[in-house]
């Protein structure tokens, strides 16, 4: 990998709220990072920790009422996204242009009552300003791409004639066709089975290493990042808690929950007497947050400052290595 | 066969089955009813005579099956007898009867289906704009008012008050198509107002379901712009739970509105309908139950087969998922 490529996307202190009976719901709150060109970052953490909502907010697809993003800034190529309105001409030359989604449920992915050919051919048409015909051919091509055997017939198929693993392939040329610098892939192998999962993630690093695009991958799955991510950033509550270089964070995890979730993994090459460490409580609930560090209820390690202060903010823990915790648990406290 | 071929003649089956299990309830009524039907029909105080020519010609005197199956016989041919109240051909009564019913439902129909599926749209794509406020307040304003109501408050400001429309009485379009479409104003005005709001409120539940799934989501984030999301990805999905909504409906169609006729003195099906039950007019009531039921059944028999346009699992399996 080489070093210092340019910046493609910067998120800057994003936070982002759902209004819901009257309480408000802080499901993003004041998250930051960047994805460099042609890089592999992942994104990390329990269900609800507001990775999904991040991700959605880049493109503006939160849905609004009830969500709304109170504020920050989502850099691309220069632009701050968010000064677009959600339904704006510049946002849709975006979305599917230059940034491209790929979501969880292949199954529900597609729209059942239109051929697969009629639904990427329909986006191709759209980006590429190509006629009827040739938006036809060019979403054969993309079929053909990603796999899918008898890309011609398969065009005319309906959603239901497809596995999951199928239809997924489908979802990714649609979002690799029209050449999308940057690739979004919300949890995209969760909803498949074993042996489909690592397929489709081949696939998707694949083609994102041919054709240079940067890739972003919302997960939990922790055996997924180690493979393919340069770049991970650990969400919990709403916020970044931990951000390094793959290697470097999976091997000295610098913050409580990074090492909980570690230790709650079962390792093949482990020894299998080992008992494994599941993180004590459950995640905090998004509405009633203070400005304590949210992970303080379930922490191993709490100190007077985690209880007095408020939350940290990311500091530095290594090269290209960020914690927002007082302890270092590695060894000794970095507090001041 | 094809599923959808089976699904078709399985479709098929349940409906001729239906028809006839609705026929053999509709030929017991009369032997159903207390005392003797005829007598009934003609009166108590008929001459003898009378009543055992009356019993003759209606079969009344044959066993029940032989009854069933020339009764069943000669409604297949449509041939439904004399009315023995009305003292005519109840062919004949019905079939002036359904064109003047049909000639007010029908317009209320297309009507306010249009003007739903818009409302009900718009609303669910503006979620909480002002449109979607005024459908709710209006359809919470009028879902409780009888349409009789609306339609003397219509007729007491169009017709007395203004004077511009007639109150009551109907011209047939084909005779006088400037007079039909004055005596037909308010009464199809009601019909239309009592239901565009249900159908708009029925529009925009299965619009805001569409609208919440996985496809729509995936339709924006590759760019498409809100009106392709919204009438191609969003419409055609609410065709069937919508299109199934309003097949209920159909039977207002020939069935007709009473109080509307009642109200404009309009004298369509639902007159008939009121005046036979009131004058144990057993015959012309066993008639027009069979001719809505068949009417229904058939709409509900297209309905299944459209399906299979609307929805291409269906056409493939013959069921949707």
């Amino acid at each position: 990998m080489g070093e210092e490529k340019k910046t493609l996307l910067e998120v800057k202190d994003l936070r982002v709220s759902f209004f819901v009976d009257g309480s408000e719901i802080k499901s993003v709150g004041g998250v930051s990072y960047q994805v460099r060109e042609q890089e592999i970052i992942a994104i990390v953490g329990e269900s609800g920790c507001g990775k999904s909502v991040t991700q959605m907010s880049t493109l503006q697809l939160i849905p609004s009422p009830p969500g709304r993003i109170l504020g920050g800034e989502i850099l691309f190529e220069g632009k701050n996204l968010l000064s677009f309105k959600p339904e704006s001409r510049e946002m849709r030359r975006i979305r599917g242009k230059k940034i491209s989604m790929i979501f969880q449920e292949p199954m529900t992915s597609l729209n059942p009552v239109f051929t697969i050919g009629n639904q990427i051919s329909e986006v191709i048409r759209l980006h590429k300003g190509v006629n009827r015909r040739e938006a036809w051919e060019e979403g054969t091509k993309a079929l053909e791409a990603v796999g899918i055997p008898d890309p011609a017939a398969r065009m005319k198929n309906y959603p239901f004639e497809m596995s999951g693993g199928m239809r997924q392939r489908v979802l990714i040329a649609i979002a690799v066709a029209c050449g999308s610098r940057l690739i979004i892939a919300d949890e995209p192998t969760t909803a498949l089975d074993v042996t489909t999962q690592a397929q489709v993630m081949e696939l998707l690093v694949r083609l994102v290493r041919e054709k240079g695009t940067s890739l972003i991958v919302v997960t939990h799955n922790l055996g997924l990042v180690a493979r393919y991510a340069d770049r991970i950033y650990v969400m919990y509550a709403g916020r970044v808690v931990e951000s390094g270089c793959t290697k470097d964070l999976l091997k000295h995890p610098s913050h409580p929950y990074t090492k909980g979730l570690l230790g709650s993994v079962p390792r093949l090459d482990g020894d299998r007497n080992q008992e494994l460490i599941p993180i004590r409580g459950v995640p905090p609930k998004l509405d009633g947050l203070t400005d304590r560090c949210a992970f303080l209820p379930r922490c191993p390690y709490p100190c007077e400052a985690c209880k007095n202060r408020p939350y940290p903010g990311l500091r530095p823990a290594g090269e290209n290595h960020m914690t927002a915790c007082y302890v270092d648990i590695q060894g000794g406290d970095y507090d001041e | 066969m094809n599923n959808y071929g089976t699904y078709i003649v399985k479709k098929a089956g349940d409906a001729i089955f239906s028809i006839f299990l609705i026929s053999v309830a509709v030929f017991l009524l009369v032997h159903l009813m207390p005392g003797d039907p005829v007598r009934a029909m003609l009166g108590y105080e008929a001459d003898e005579a009378a009543v055992q020519a009356a019993r003759e010609t209606l079969h009344l005197n044959d066993p029940l099956i032989k009854q069933y199956f020339i009764w069943a016989g000669n409604f297949l041919k449509g041939d439904f007898g004399q009315s023995l109240v009305l003292k005519t051909d109840i062919f004949q009564t019905i079939a002036t009867r359904i064109p003047v019913s049909l000639s007010i439902t029908l317009p209320a129909f297309v009507i306010s289906t249009v003007i739903g599926i818009v409302v009900g749209t718009i609303s669910a794509t503006h979620r909480g704009s002002f449109a979607d406020q005024s459908l709710t307040v209006f359809v919470t304003a009028f879902g409780g008012v009888p349409d009789f109501w609306i339609g003397i408050m219509l007729m007491f400001i169009f017709s007395v008050k203004l004077g511009i429309l007639p109150a009551m009485g109907y011209v047939s379009p084909w005779e006088d198509m400037g007079g039909y479409l004055k005596h037909a104003a308010l009464p199809v005005l009601v019909l239309t107002i009592t239901s565009f709001a249900w159908i708009g409120r029925q529009m925009r539940t299965c619009m805001l379901d569409v609208l919440n799934q996985d496809y729509i989501r995936t339709a924006r984030a590759n760019g498409l712009p809100a009106s392709l999301v919204h009438y191609k990805h969003g419409m055609r999905n609410t065709l069937i739970p919508v299109v199934t909504l309003l097949v209920l409906q159909v039977r207002s169609l020939v069935g007709g509105s009473l109080l509307i006729k009642q109200v404009f003195s309009i004298a369509g099906m639902g007159r008939l309908i009121y005046t036979s039950v009131a004058s144990n007019d057993y015959l012309t009531i066993q008639a027009l139950t069979m001719i809505i039921a068949v009417f229904v059944i058939a709409c509900n028999l297209l309905l299944d087969l459209s399906y299979g346009f609307m929805d291409p699992r269906i056409r493939a399996r013959g069921k949707r998922s």
